[in-house]
C-alpha cells in the first residue's frame, strides 16, 4: 500500500490571496496575488519539468494572461461582476493532473475610483 | 494494481466541453430596470466577435480563429442573448449591458455558437425581475 503512495509527490496547491473573495475592485491594473506551493514557477519557454511550470489566468472561462513571475497585472477590466481564475500549468501549456486551480468571484467597479471633485 | 491504484490517488484529466454559466443577473435576482449588465463565464470555447456570415448562414465556413497560446484546441465561437425569446445581442465577450430593460420579470438565455456556425447545443437561461 505504501508504494503507491510514494508514487505521489506532494501535491502542489495555488491559491490566490488577492483579490479576495467577493471584494469590489476598481482602477487600473487589476493586481492578481497568488501562493503556490510545491510547484516552481519557471519561465514558459523552460522546458517541460516535473513540479515546475507557470500560471494561467482566467476570466470568466477566458485565458487572459499566463505568467511565472507574480504578481501580476491585469488591465482593461470592464464594470461588471468577473470570476478570477489562476491555474497551474506546466511548460508544455498542459494543466496538471489533477489540476490544481483556485478561483474567486468578484466585482469590477470603477466608478469607485472616480475622483469625486 | 499499483497503476492502478497510482491513477486513482493522482487523479485523470478530463476533456473540456462547453460550458456557460450567468454571474449577473443571476435566477431570482432583483436588479433596476434600463441598464442591466449582464456577466457570463464561457469555458471551452475562446470568444471571438460574431460575424454577419455567421449569423446568417450557419453553414458557412469560418476560420477556426485564433487559437489561444496554450493551444487546447476550443474552438471559436460567441454567445447569443435572447430576452424573452427575443434575440437582442450576439456577443463575443464575456460582459455586456442590457439596455432598455423595463420593470417586471424577465427571462435571459444565453446559447453558445461556434464561428462555424455548428451549434453545440449549450446554454444556460436566468429569470430575473426589474424595477
Amino acid at each position: 500500500m505504501w508504494r503507491w503512495l510514494l508514487a505521489c509527490a506532494p501535491d502542489p496547491t495555488l491559491a490566490i490571496t488577492s483579490p479576495t473573495a467577493d471584494a469590489v475592485v476598481c482602477g487600473e491594473p487589476l493586481v492578481v496575488a497568488v501562493a503556490v506551493t510545491e510547484f516552481a514557477l519557471i519561465p514558459m519557454d523552460d522546458p517541460v519539468t516535473p513540479g515546475a511550470g507557470h500560471i494561467d489566468l482566467i476570466l470568466n472561462g477566458q485565458p487572459v494572461m499566463m505568467g511565472h513571475e507574480p504578481p501580476f497585472d491585469i488591465f482593461g477590466m470592464a464594470d461588471g461582476r468577473a470570476l478570477l481564475r489562476a491555474e497551474l500549468v506546466g511548460s508544455d501549456h498542459k494543466p496538471l493532473d489533477p489540476p490544481v486551480t483556485d478561483e474567486v468571484q468578484i466585482t469590477i467597479d470603477h466608478t469607485r475610483c472616480e475622483d469625486p471633485s | 494494481m499499483i497503476a492502478w491504484l497510482t491513477l486513482l490517488a493522482c487523479g485523470g484529466a478530463e476533456e473540456a466541453a462547453p460550458t456557460l454559466t450567468f454571474l449577473a443577473p443571476t435566477d431570482g435576482e432583483v436588479v433596476a430596470a434600463g441598464d442591466v449588465a449582464v456577466s457570463l463565464v464561457v469555458e471551452g470555447v475562446t470568444l471571438t466577435e460574431p460575424t454577419a456570415t455567421a449569423r446568417l448562414d450557419p453553414t458557412a465556413w469560418l476560420p477556426v480563429g485564433v487559437a489561444w497560446a496554450h493551444g487546447e484546441g476550443a474552438e471559436a465561437g460567441f454567445v447569443r442573448l435572447t430576452l424573452d425569446g427575443v434575440d437582442v445581442a450576439d456577443v463575443g465577450t464575456t460582459q455586456w449591458t442590457l439596455t432598455g430593460v423595463t420593470a417586471g420579470d424577465h427571462t435571459l438565455t444565453g446559447a453558445v455558437l461556434f464561428a462555424d456556425g455548428h451549434d453545440p447545443e449549450v446554454s444556460a437561461t436566468v429569470a430575473f425581475t426589474a424595477q
